[in-house]
């Protein structure tokens, strides 16, 4: 019997492959052109949704109602809550912080800042009664822009002409104007 | 036994014929569905399957339809059948495959991962008689992308 008859089958190497740790893989690709392209198969099946170990979070979005979904290595697809103005979201290869506020029905001076962390599963809100920021009042019109990003725990975003900023590790936050004439269009952020 | 057991006639590729009870057979889906669709006649004919593999195939499947067979024996004897020469193994995965038989190409898959998981490009294409089509130059290309494995 040939030895090599096994590797007739596309379907069964495929099928092994498939089993092999990724170093493995990755060091038989270089066995021949046949092996390469059914490891770039390996690659495509592994990497796509839905597989078990994807880390993240979602948002859908109509007017500004959104709903929040993430996803972790225990539970596939959680329902986190639903509020409007999503922040933006920090992330590190095993968790993640997502910062939403909420601004009270009257415009008052108060405004309730929340952050979902993804290791302890719940949001947790932090009342700041503050002289807020023009800019903490995002359009109600859905197709307002915003933008938004995160740098080691500070979230910030911008409106019209304003950079709001939270600090959500000393929690605080301040706004930054920016300097005159200045016009961003931005993609929504979220 | 009771009286309704039906038997199939299996005939391997070498013309050597396997009586088998049909409960038994249907492990295989592509009896199965022969069954099912009622296309048995007298003899099924199995082009793709050799005798000295059939029985190896027979062997595993009449252990695997024993009746109350305990979980660690079946561990067991699936360890021992796996420990063939690596001729017998390829055999077997493409009766498997032909025979459409999940559980035993998921197993015998698992063993051939086992066995090259550990080895050297070198040492697979020795071992599955596979020619390196590539240039020297294509190959430290792709070495050089993957070096971290190489480590």
């Amino acid at each position: 019997m040939k030895r090599c008859k096994l590797f007739v089958c596309e379907e069964i190497i495929i099928n092994i492959l498939n089993r092999l740790p990724l170093k493995s893989v990755a060091k038989f690709k270089c066995i021949s052109k046949n092996w390469r392209k059914y490891i770039a198969e390996i690659y495509r099946r592994r990497f796509q949704w839905p597989e078990p170990y994807l880390l993240g979070f979602f948002c859908l979005e109509k007017r500004c109602q959104s709903c929040f979904f993430y996803s972790s290595k225990e539970s596939p697809l959680v329902f986190i809550g639903e509020r409007v103005y999503i922040v933006a979201s920090s992330n590190d290869s095993v968790s993640f912080t997502i910062v939403r506020y909420v601004i009270s029905e009257h415009y008052q001076s108060s405004i309730t800042i929340e952050s979902f962390s993804s290791e302890i599963n719940v949001w947790t809100d932090y009342k700041l009664i503050v002289d807020v920021p023009h800019a903490l009042y995002p359009s109600l019109d859905e197709t307002s822009l915003s933008s938004a990003g995160v740098v080691d725990g500070v979230f910030f975003w911008l409106n019209y002409t304003l950079i709001t900023i939270y600090d959500s590790v000393n929690k605080c936050f301040w706004a930054m104007e920016l300097p005159e004439n200045l016009f961003f269009y931005y993609p929504r952020s979220c | 036994m009771s009286s309704s057991t039906k038997f199939l006639t299996l005939k391997t590729c070498d013309d050597k014929k396997f009586v088998l009870d049909e409960a038994i057979a249907v492990r295989s889906q592509t009896i199965k569905n022969m069954v099912e669709d009622d296309c048995v006649s007298n003899v099924i004919p199995l082009p793709n399957v050799d005798s000295k593999t059939m029985t190896k195939v027979i062997e595993y499947w009449k252990k695997h339809s024993e009746e109350g067979i305990s979980k660690d024996m079946l561990m067991d004897f699936d360890k021992a059948f796996v420990k063939v020469h690596h001729s017998i193994l390829h055999a077997l995965i493409l009766a498997a495959n032909f025979l459409n038989d999940k559980e035993m190409l998921d197993m015998m898959c698992q063993e051939v991962v086992d066995r090259i998981k550990g080895k050297t490009p070198e040492e697979i294409r020795k071992e599955f008689d596979i020619k390196n089509d590539f240039t020297p130059e294509e190959e430290e290309e792709i070495r050089k992308e993957n070096a971290w494995a190489f480590e």
